[in-house]
């Protein structure tokens, strides 16, 4: 598609901006679309019309099971996707634009497996910084922090991060800390039935124990998470054509870095708290919507979050449904699309010149 | 007495206990071209960036006017000063119109949107560097000399009163180089920008700038109007190569040319 050259300037603005409108539009309707129609699904099927009346309380000849099925059952994990879903992908943005690479994002270099293992040490050990329900996804976070540093440091090299140093410090942390993990829960369940499904479900990541409590604590993650970050979003949009440039233009490249670091593991500590290492959504959202809506993170931060949303909503729909009675972890789904994805924008890297 | 648009007062930067820049002192005025000249290695970029507080320099001081630049924020910084920096390689595909639309950055609230009069000045600005042609392009679509341009579309939208360029002519074709520099000059005086300039082109420095200051090993060998700076003894010692910097009536201004090299 060759770009229109020329036209005048305020009218390009104007319609860019009501493209980003427009975008919001579609995608909040999506999301809302996707939630009644994968509430749909499951061991039993309920007609769309029926979910639309228990969702918002209208007279119904509904039975009783059905409305728990959808209330306490489908509900809640279809819920928990969503915000998942929306973690990883402003996770992603944010990663990408720090990093200055498209192919960054939590999974691919190893903050959801050091979050993890966090979430893990508590599970096993008990010890957090913080107790009740934020105990597991405090740790989470603390770890997402720690290994994002770590991998940061690694990977700089004369103040940039070049595309191979950063994947193979991701790989390395990643590995190290999959391994932690699947060690601790292994060493917690002393040869008890439940410890090969407890691994799996941390390195594959599922949405099988979704609860509502999660989903509130999740949010509460999110929301203070995507703030943050959007605030930082014209900032970022600067640090990504330099960091000099950031300088000139009055941002502070040290305060974004920090900002995108400590906001990305913040969203994906709560995420993977729960659910395990869902790869490559963090990866596939930012940057599908980037070629969708274009690069300005002002954008493409709610744009991701939105979409992550949608995404996760409806593969996890698939992952319990598809080989049914028998379900899937969602991780499996995400990363039989991601892997061809991730590959491709390795190859269309190879090409491009310029990165 | 009429204090100059620029000044620079006793600037010194240390790297890990090496001093980088010692007792730096200039002045600048209104429209004045200003090159910063010197080899690898003798402080130029350093000095840039201690000008705009990219880095804060141990002593010293730079004043636009009447205010210190120590004193103010980032983002007041970046309304009275404008860089262009050397290289500008974009990863993700921003148009030439959202580039000069962070010009804008440091005059908006943190949630605002760019309103009308921002739109203006960034159409202004594109029509000044001639790339409004360019605005729906790609950065990674355009070629060197455009992308220079629209990066010094970037800075006037800032509306500063100083813009600092660091080699903006390095990896052009010599076609471009001279336009590239045919803006600026048109921009500082037009606009009355004052410009600094580093560069390691002595003879694009000798034909466009006003005055020159000539680094060796982080101080100033000599600064003041090009042909008092580049004598033949300073190039020598500097660069060491043996030069000439003469008049030339057919482009109205200096030109050098390089007799040999030392041996």
């Amino acid at each position: 598609m060759e770009p229109k050259q020329g036209g005048d300037i305020t009218d390009m603005h104007s319609r860019r901006m009501a493209r980003w409108t427009l975008a919001l539009i579609a995608l909040v309707l999506g999301l809302f679309g996707s939630i009644v129609i994968c509430l749909c699904f499951g061991t039993v099927y309920i007609s769309p019309q029926r979910v639309f009346e228990i969702l918002f309380g209208l007279s119904t000849d509904a039975t009783s099971t059905e409305i728990i099925i959808i209330q306490q059952v489908r509900l809640p994990r279809i819920m928990l996707a969503g915000v998942v879903g929306a973690c990883l992908s402003i996770a992603g943005v944010a990663l990408q634009g720090i990093f200055k690479n498209p192919m960054a994002s939590p999974s691919v270099i190893g903050i959801s497996q050091g979050a993890a293992f966090g979430a893990s040490l508590t599970l096993v050990f008990g010890f957090s910084l913080a107790s009740g329900d934020f105990a597991i996804p405090a740790m989470a976070f603390l770890f997402a922090m720690i290994t994002l540093v770590i991998v940061y440091m690694l990977g700089r090299v004369e103040g940039y991060i070049p595309t191979t140093t950063l994947l193979l410090a991701g790989i390395a942390v990643g590995a190290f800390f999959s391994a932690m993990t699947s060690l601790l829960q292994i060493l917690a369940a002393q040869g008890s039935t439940e410890t090969m499904s407890q691994v799996v479900f941390w390195l594959m990541g599922g949405l099988n124990r979704a609860n509502w409590d999660q989903f509130w604590i999740v949010l509460a993650f999110l929301i203070p998470g995507f703030i943050l970050l959007f605030a930082f979003s014209r900032d970022l949009n600067a640090m990504i054509v330099g960091e000099a440039h950031a300088t000139s233009l009055g941002v502070d490249p040290k305060t974004t870095t920090k900002i995108m670091l400590a906001g990305s593991a913040l969203v994906t500590g709560a995420a993977v708290a729960f659910t395990g290492i869902i790869a490559f959504v963090g990866l596939m959202v930012p940057h599908i919507m980037r070629m969708v809506i274009g690069p300005d993170n002002r954008i493409l931060f709610p744009a991701s979050l939105l979409a992550g949303a949608i995404f996760l909503i409806v593969t996890d729909t698939v992952a319990r449904t598809i080989m049914a009675p028998q379900e899937l972890p969602v991780g499996i789904i995400t990363a039989i699309l991601g892997g061809p994805f991730f590959l491709y924008l390795l190859r269309r890297k190879k090409e491009a010149t310029e990165w | 007495m009429v204090t100059a648009r620029l000044r620079v007062q006793d600037i010194e930067f240390s790297y890990d206990a090496v001093p980088i820049l010692r007792s730096i002192d200039f002045e600048a005025g209104e429209g004045e071209i200003v090159a910063v000249l010197g080899p690898n290695g003798s402080g130029k970029t350093t000095l840039l960036r201690c000008m705009n507080r990219a880095l804060s320099p141990s002593m010293g001081t730079v004043m636009v006017e009447e205010r210190d630049l120590g004193s103010l924020t980032r983002k007041e910084i970046a309304k009275e000063m404008a860089v262009v920096p050397q290289n500008c390689v974009i990863t993700f595909p921003f148009t030439a119109l959202e580039v000069v639309m962070m010009g804008r950055n440091p005059s908006m609230d943190r949630f605002s949107r760019e309103g009308k009069e921002d739109l203006e000045i960034v159409r202004q600005a594109m029509e000044a560097t001639n790339v409004t042609g360019l605005a729906a392009r790609t950065m990674n679509q355009l070629s060197g000399g455009e992308r220079q341009r629209v990066i010094i579309a970037r800075a006037l939208a800032q509306k500063p009163k100083i813009m600092l360029l660091d080699e903006p002519t390095l990896h052009l074709d010599v076609n471009h180089q001279m336009d590239i520099m045919d803006l600026v000059k048109d921009l500082a005086r037009r606009e009355k920008l004052t410009v600094i300039m580093v560069s390691h082109d002595l003879n694009l420095a000798a034909r466009y700038c006003d005055k020159a200051i000539l680094l060796e090993n982080g101080k100033v060998l000599s600064a003041g109007p090009v042909p008092e700076v580049l004598t033949q003894d300073n190039v020598l010692r500097v660069f060491k190569i043996r030069s000439v910097v003469q008049y030339d009536e057919r482009i109205q201004s200096y030109s050098m040319t390089v007799l040999g090299t030392v041996q």
